[in-house]
């Protein structure tokens, strides 16, 4: 088929679907309007399917029309870029996409503003499109904005809270933080390489390969929007917040698709960043603190979403671990993974959430097993999937960034090594006081608990699949000669950086995870599935206290950025302003009122000194031309 | 027939109209008078060729004593800002339908009168008809100030005539000083202006009275305190006109005269965006601790014109381009959003943002078109917004990427005040009760949001051929740049 036609059933069904429900929504049946919304990602994924039977391991350019003309050179189109990278992008997107907006109908069916929920989830998927199909920087950068905004609408979905929309603001204002390096960088790119195509750059990138300074403020800046997008350090505190949202928001837009468009971007400019081994060093750093500090905060959480966002912010550290050793692909796969396996724990958290009726906190949960079977068991295949139990998806892709890393940098690789231990215990943690031991809460909620409808359920078997089976696209050397997800991204990321382990590394890895995942879980299961709550108190002391605060981070850049700012902005409204400003622009009319009523040639009156200091003005302004 | 002056004649004879006529029949002239010059500003455009250096001329000797000659004309700056006086003055006008306003002959009459003295002025083609209109046009603001006011509007339009006429008098000077150095007996053309050269010393002072001169109008920081008085002083389609149109004024004076005057500015540019760029800062600031809606709209068009004056005077392809479409889409967008306030200041009778609260909950589609309208003015992509704001901040980080640096805090500034005024009396719980109960929103009203909020989209998608007007003439003028 055409490419173009191809390209169009790619982008547009989920505007489309936005467009009707956004207009006639609320006027329509909740079952049509879950159908339309349900119609875009699908049609969506159809597309990518034929796509990837069409063009596989080419790069298929599709331009619509111009956008704006920049400069001479640089011609900024509606481009789009179909190769394997942003296919497998597509399909993670569109693929989950589409499970979550069915989970949706299920979830959010009570919801008076069920139309306006399933309209933005529409628009969000349209922006994420762009994002992934995007073929020139400044349209990446369209797709860039508009999921943040989106990720805004639907944090704040509930907007008679206040609290929600303040976690909303927080959310888009430190995006767009990000988004301002990343800006800067596009400039800087243009500057330099005189093209924004994603293509010619890399092109552009692989001929120059220096390691000049600008490059590394070009990659330096596009990190810094990548904090902002893939929360990591310093800008990761607004993702915990943005559980405010719905959780199949939280599933869809803060786990699988929209905090892992930092990774993609790194991935698709992996040309510029191959050849600046400084900020390649920075960038494993702040994803190993990211990773630690998420994965220490998410030890001590009692809101079960929580644990699942600092869990998230912890993995997506892993990913930008391997971005800066330069496995780009390995990132990638972990993408994937993590979209599986994170999308079905949020669903089947969301699921308990539901059958509980709101109930958020693990503290007064446990036992539900045997309320909710299906629930129950899904959920575990993903605990099981994110701790890297084998051969669930997550061991793979998360025992190929340990090997990335100990074959660069040992002591990162003995950090991640502790983070997956704390990963297995907050994730034990989670599962025992959830589904195991006894009952610790409100007896009406008990009473009331249910397993959700099919319609909640379908997906989660799906993702559930998924979370088993996605890691054997990425089997590592040891067991199978051919590695599905990098040979098929190779002809996008043809990154020359190789990364070599020995077997009895990779033996002996398994069989440490093995025995830590064992013995964690035992220790969780003795602590948390007792009766009593004590296991869940905020600690008052020592670093469980730290942990339990967060580290501060929240109360630190209040300080530091927020409040400085504020009473700036004070000062200037009620002093500067007026004294500042306004008298000394007055000041010749001030002083000349004074001197006039010292002399009493005019008595005082607010228009003859302002006149008369004008023409005072007027006058000395001619005089310095007379000067010449 | 195109002559440009008939852009000039059809709102005067409308305004003439309006004032002879009843009270009934007034605002259907007025009405009349401004879609009419609308559709026939329309009718030009098809005609008119991008690449066409000046088209549309018409040109009388005025005070033959000075070889003073009245001449008007479009050229490529002139398009975008005449589209934008063309639509403003039709939203202006439709929302000033439904105020009923005592003496509506006058008023109307006023209004058209602005009209014609705008595109008078933006389509002047030598620096003493440029005058003439800069002057002219401040008079039927006065009155429409002092007349249909607030509470506080004779001392805040008192304010407001001093200070412009303080510039204006800075302006006259500068351009009667370079009158009398090319020499009487010249014929005044902005080329003719364009090629004299100046000693430095003069170029600075001419460059300082010029910044005076336009700062005051646009207005820019630090001449920017008359402002948020006014602002929120006047009467909605009355603030319209000042936010939306007066201000572009301000900045395409800066392009017609500035940049291609002085050779000098190279060497004060620096200090010129360093201002140009802590007016940004400021008033992002400023507007995010405003409690006035008028007053944080009036602050945070401060921080805009600060950013188009800063881009225009970087003076390259981009920031020039930017600058102009900026100016197109900041007017459209100010519009939308005072007519918002407007709305707003009649449901709850007041001009806080913390008295409205929730209205999202019964104003669905009010709440969407505000939205648009407030992710344009912040610029989102495939929002207008965006576009111009990616082109200054490019324009600027070709002389010095730390220009752009700072300017871009306040795109982070401009989200952080717009989403607190929206989420402030569109979110949260409707905690007021006479909100409730208070009119629906007239229908008048409602169209122009959902206008302005199509326009910023379009435009945002196709921003195409909108740019290429300012391109062709900044590349025309651009040969009397000094390099």
């Amino acid at each position: 088929m055409n490419s173009t036609i191809i390209l169009n059933l790619m982008l547009w069904p989920s505007l489309i679907g936005f467009i009707i429900n956004g207009i006639f929504g609320s006027r329509m049946s909740k079952n049509l309007v879950g159908l339309i919304a349900c119609a875009g990602p699908l049609t969506s994924f159809v597309a990518t399917v034929i796509a990837f039977f069409s063009f596989r391991d080419t790069s298929t350019i599709v331009d619509l029309y111009t956008w704006f003309q920049f400069t001479k050179n640089i011609y900024v189109g509606f481009t789009f870029n179909i190769d394997n990278l942003s296919m497998l992008m597509m399909f993670i997107v569109s693929g989950v996409g589409t499970l979550i907006h069915i989970y949706s109908i299920g979830y959010m069916h009570e919801d008076k503003g069920f139309w306006r929920f399933m309209a933005y989830l529409n628009l969000f998927l349209f922006s994420m499109i762009i994002l992934v199909l995007a073929n020139n920087l400044p349209l990446l950068f369209a797709g860039w904005e508009g999921v943040g905004l989106c990720s805004f609408l639907l944090i704040g979905f509930w907007f008679s809270n206040d609290e929600y929309n303040a976690a909303a603001k927080k959310a888009f204002v430190m995006n767009r933080i990000g988004d301002l390096g990343f800006i800067l960088a596009v400039f800087l790119i243009a500057k330099t390489y005189d093209t924004l195509d994603f293509k010619l750059l890399t092109q552009k990138f692989l001929e120059s390969g220096l390691n000049t300074p600008v490059n590394i403020w070009i990659t330096i800046l596009l990190f810094v929007g990548v904090t902002g997008k893939s929360a990591q350090l310093p800008l990761f505190t607004w993702l915990p917040d943005a559980m405010a949202g719905p959780t199949p928001v939280s599933a869809l837009i803060h786990a699988a698709t929209m905090v892992t468009a930092g990774v993609y971007l790194v991935a698709r400019m992996f040309a510029i960043f191959d050849m600046t081994p400084f900020t390649q060093q920075i960038i494993v750093y702040i994803g190993l603190a990211t990773a630690f500090i998420a994965a220490t905060i998410a030890l001590k959480q009692n809101d079960i979403k929580k644990v699942l966002a600092y869990s998230t912010v912890s993995q997506l550290g892993y990913m930008v671990v391997a971005l800066g050793c330069g496995a780009y692909i390995t990132a990638i796969f972990h993408v994937m993974t993590h979209a599986f396996f994170k999308a079905l724990l949020f669903l089947s958290a969301g699921s308990v959430i539901h059958g509980l009726g709101g109930e958020q906190n693990i503290a007064n949960m446990g036992g539900l097993k045997s309320k909710m079977k299906w629930t129950h068991l899904v959920f575990l295949i993903g605990t099981l999937a994110i701790v890297g139990f084998p051969p669930l998806a997550g061991f793979f892709s998360k025992d190929e960034i340990l090997a990335v890393a100990f074959s660069k940098n040992i002591p990162v690789f003995i950090g991640l090594g502790l983070c997956s231990v704390f990963t297995a215990w907050y994730m034990f943690r989670l599962y025992f006081s959830t589904f195991q031991g006894e009952y610790r809460g409100d007896h009406h909620k008990w009473d009331h608990a249910h397993e959700s409808p099919m319609i909640m359920l379908f997906p989660l078997f799906v993702l559930a699949i998924l979370s088993i089976i996605g890691g054997f696209f990425g089997m590592p050397e040891v067991i199978s000669e051919h590695h599905a997800i990098d040979s098929f991204l190779k002809p996008s990321i043809f990154s020359k950086n190789v990364f070599h382990v020995s077997h009895t590394f990779d033996y002996m890895l398994w069989t440490l995870t093995v025995l830590v995942l064992a013995l964690v879980m035992y220790l969780t299961y003795k602590r948390y599935t007792a009766k009593s709550k004590s296991a869940y108190d905020a600690q008052s002391e020592g670093i469980g206290k730290v942990l339990s605060n967060k580290y501060w981070l929240d109360e630190i850049y209040e300080l530091i950025i927020i409040k400085p700012l504020r009473i700036l902005s004070d000062w200037f409204n009620r002093v500067f302003e007026r004294v500042g400003i306004d008298d000394v622009i007055q000041s010749p009319g001030f002083v000349l009122q004074r001197a006039a009523k010292g002399l009493g040639i005019l008595q005082s009156g607010s228009i003859s000194y302002y006149i008369l200091s004008m023409i005072i003005g007027f006058i000395i302004f001619f005089l310095m031309f007379i000067k010449k | 027939m195109l002559l440009a002056i008939i852009l000039i004649l059809i709102p005067l004879i409308a305004a003439g109209l309006c004032f002879v006529s009843g009270k009934k029949i007034a605002p259907i002239v007025g009405l009349f008078g401004t879609m009419l010059s609308f559709f026939y500003f329309l009718y030009m455009l098809t005609v008119y060729n991008v690449r066409h250096e000046l088209m549309y001329n018409t040109f009388f000797n005025w005070i033959p004593e000075i070889k003073g000659i009245f001449h008007v004309g479009i050229d490529g700056y002139s398009i975008i800002p005449l589209l934008l006086t063309q639509l403003v003055m039709l939203f202006s006008l439709l929302y000033a339908l439904n105020s009923n306003s005592n003496k509506p002959a006058s008023y109307f009459g006023l209004l058209l009168l602005t009209q014609a003295f705008l595109n008078g002025f933006f389509i002047a083609q030598n620096p003493i008809t440029f005058y003439l209109f800069f002057e002219l046009a401040l008079i039927p603001i006065y009155f429409l100030v002092l007349n249909w006011g607030g509470a506080e509007r004779k001392k805040a339009v008192f304010k407001f005539f001093i200070y412009t006429i303080f510039g204006s008098l800075l302006l006259l000077a500068a351009i009667i000083y370079i009158h009398s150095a090319i020499g009487a007996n010249q014929l005044l053309s902005w080329k003719e202006f364009y090629f004299q050269k100046f000693p430095m010393h003069v170029q600075l002072y001419l460059l300082v009275a010029f910044f005076i001169a336009f700062g005051i109008k646009s207005p820019l920081f630090p001449l920017h305190t008359w402002q948020a008085n006014l602002y929120s002083n006047s009467d909605k389609p009355t603030v319209i006109i000042l936010a939306a149109l007066m201000s572009k004024m301000g900045v395409f004076g800066l392009l017609r005269f500035v940049y291609p005057v002085m050779p000098a500015i190279n060497v004060y540019q620096p200090t010129i965006i360093t201002i140009c760029i802590i007016g940004i800062l400021y008033g992002a600031l400023m507007a995010w601790r405003q409690t006035d809606m008028n007053k944080l709209l009036a602050y945070s068009s401060l921080s805009h014109i600060g950013l188009i004056a800063a881009s225009i005077f970087v003076m390259n392809v981009q920031s020039i381009e930017g600058a102009m479409f900026q100016m197109f889409i900041h007017g459209l967008c100010v519009t939308g959003l005072f007519v918002v306030v407007g709305i707003l200041e009649s449901k709850s009778n007041s001009s806080n943002i913390n008295d409205t609260s929730g209205l999202a909950r019964i104003e669905p589609r009010f709440a969407s078109y505000f939205f648009i309208i407030t992710l344009a003015s912040i610029g989102l992509p495939l929002t207008a917004g965006f576009i111009g704001e990616f082109y200054m901040l490019y324009g600027l980080s070709i002389d010095n990427i730390l220009y752009s640096l700072f300017a871009g805090i306040s795109v982070i500034l401009g989200a952080v005040y717009m989403f607190r005024f929206y989420q402030s009396v569109m979110f949260g719980k409707l905690k007021n009760e006479s909100l409730q109960s208070s009119s629906a929103i007239n229908l008048n009203t409602e169209y122009i949001l959902a206008i302005i909020a199509l326009l910023v989209i379009i435009f945002g998608f196709f921003p195409g051929m909108w740019i290429d007007f300012a391109a062709f003439s900044f590349l025309e003028y651009s040969e009397y740049l000094p390099n």
